[in-house]
């Protein structure tokens, strides 16, 4: 392959002094021209998650910049879908946004950010914090056991059992947390137990 | 596998004059590819034996169980000092040939070179490149970019491109480690495949590239979600440069699925877009963070770029 004349002197056309063979460097040029323009310097991080619409429990890679999500994937490095995400899926960008008249995405209003209660006998949600949330299930759950627990059926039989609750497992749980699940409710004597996927 | 620094195509031509189209501000690099390709055909032309196909062989099953065991191939490569001065001495021969104003700076070049293997014996080792890299750069007045440039494309030519169709064979699928699984050394940068987007990082040195999961940091090995991150630069899609806040260190990570837009060829070059986003590097260094492949490209003190 040969040196075409004009490409060396493209080469060594701006080279004056020659001394720091800043022409010849591969950047030289473009490294001086990238100081003079201004660059903008976006951040994001990249966050794991699992798709929520169905059993399968596809892994998501989100890109998070100010605490907002500007893009989701598959996540390749995922066994369950290994990059790839179902229309479905694909769209999870859109539980975020959704489109206002001209196709521009802005925030969605609708999506839940904190949790909701709504009393026994109430029309209305009202916003509570996570704290309260799970010292009211554990509450429940305690009470609801406590005041259905039998310890021996009709005929005398043991059973240390409450038929008062019923327990779901998911199929977003790996075998072994729904092991685990499945222990601490036959621990708390329920017998009403299923799973997401059977359903 | 296929590296700029080895082979010499219209292929790579096209993907310099694609990469000046996707990132802004770097110009065509072909000149002085063109040089070095150049000096490699006329030394060929004159010394048959120095780019001599070696047929180095490795059984499959040892191959296999080496890439298993994340044993490196060629942990100790190196090659004759005598072939590095004779391929300098073609490269800056073809430097100087039309433009005598680089004979200065080039015969420094070589001077240096020439005393740091007459220490060593007259041997070049692979570790030894960024050390001498140092020691042209603080005795020369030359460019870090194109010292590093060219001592990789030295002993990348001397030592992998006569076992290139050996390297051809390698399978990297089972490589766990962190390192080139062919000659050991740290990655600067990587690519996401453009079928689904999994992270391979690429060896600046031979051109092996290896799957490596998305969520981990190359260098210190952390999988803490929140220490990674990543800056794009002017929202360029192609190119993110990728740090981990644990260990302080970047590396580039080039999108070809973002890429498909400039081209419908296949392979795409990371080792030239690497060399055309050299100032992503400088952006990367002026952001508080250090190459985790250990070579510093450019330097840090040249003309402020951030704000």
């Amino acid at each position: 392959m040969k040196l075409s004349r004009r490409g060396f002197l493209k080469l060594t056309g701006t080279a004056t002094a020659a001394a720091t063979l800043t022409s010849l460097s591969l950047q030289g040029d473009s490294v001086v021209e990238a100081s003079s323009y201004p660059v903008r310097l976006s951040y994001a991080k990249e966050v794991t998650s699992i798709c929520t619409f169905c059993g399968v429990g596809c892994s998501i890679l989100y890109h998070v910049r100010d605490g907002v999500i500007i893009n989701a994937e598959g996540d390749p490095d995922s066994p369950v879908n290994e990059g790839a995400l179902c229309p479905k899926g694909g769209s999870i960008y859109n539980l975020s946004y959704m489109y206002e008249e001209k196709g521009k995405p802005v925030r969605n209003p609708n999506r839940l950010t904190k949790p909701l209660y709504r009393a026994p006998g109430s029309d209305k949600w009202e916003e509570k914090s996570w704290d309260w949330m799970m010292e009211t299930i554990v509450k429940r759950i305690k009470d609801t056991r406590d005041s259905n627990f039998e310890t021996v059926d009709k005929n005398g039989v043991t059973v240390n059992r409450t038929t008062a609750l019923a327990w779901l497992g998911s199929s977003y749980c790996t075998n072994e947390e729904n092991y685990i699940f499945h222990k601490m409710a036959r621990a708390m004597g329920i017998i009403n137990i299923d799973h997401c996927a059977r359903l | 596998m296929y590296n700029v620094f080895q082979v010499f195509q219209q292929k790579v031509l096209d993907e310099d004059k694609r990469c000046c189209e996707v990132y802004p501000g770097s110009k065509n690099l072909d000149t002085l590819l063109l040089v070095f390709s150049q000096a490699k055909e006329t030394l060929k032309e004159q010394n048959e034996d120095i780019f001599k196909r070696i047929d180095y062989k490795l059984p499959s099953e040892e191959l296999q169980e080496k890439i298993r065991n994340s044993e490196v191939i060629f942990p100790d490569a190196d090659v004759e000092g005598k072939h590095v001065k004779i391929f300098l001495a073609a490269i800056c021969d073809e430097l100087v040939k039309n433009n005598k104003d680089f004979e200065k700076p080039l015969e420094h070049l070589q001077a240096s070179v020439e005393d740091f293997l007459a220490e060593k014996n007259d041997n070049f080792s692979q570790s030894q490149i960024p050390v001498l890299v140092e020691k042209i750069v603080e005795e020369t007045l030359l460019e870090r970019d194109f010292v590093t440039l060219l001592l990789i494309f030295i002993f990348s030519s001397l030592y992998y491109g006569p076992r290139e169709d050996f390297l051809e064979e390698v399978d990297t699928t089972l490589w766990k480690g962190n390192t080139c699984p062919v000659c050991g050394e740290t990655p600067h940068y990587g690519f996401l495949r453009g079928e689904d987007r999994a992270r391979f990082m690429e060896c600046w040195l031979c051109g092996t590239s290896w799957r490596y999961p998305r969520m981990k940091c190359p260098y210190c090995e952390t999988e803490e979600q929140h220490e990674m991150g990543y800056f794009t630069v002017d929202e360029n899609k192609v190119c993110r440069v990728q740090f981990c806040q644990e260990c302080k260190k970047y590396w580039k990570i080039f999108n070809w699925d973002a890429y498909k837009k400039y081209t419908e060829e296949e392979d795409a070059l990371a080792s030239m877009h690497h060399l055309h986003t050299l100032h992503f590097d400088k952006l990367a260094l002026k952001e508080g963070f250090s190459p985790g492949s250990g070579l510093k490209w450019v330097e840090e003190k040249d003309n402020g770029l951030v704000n």
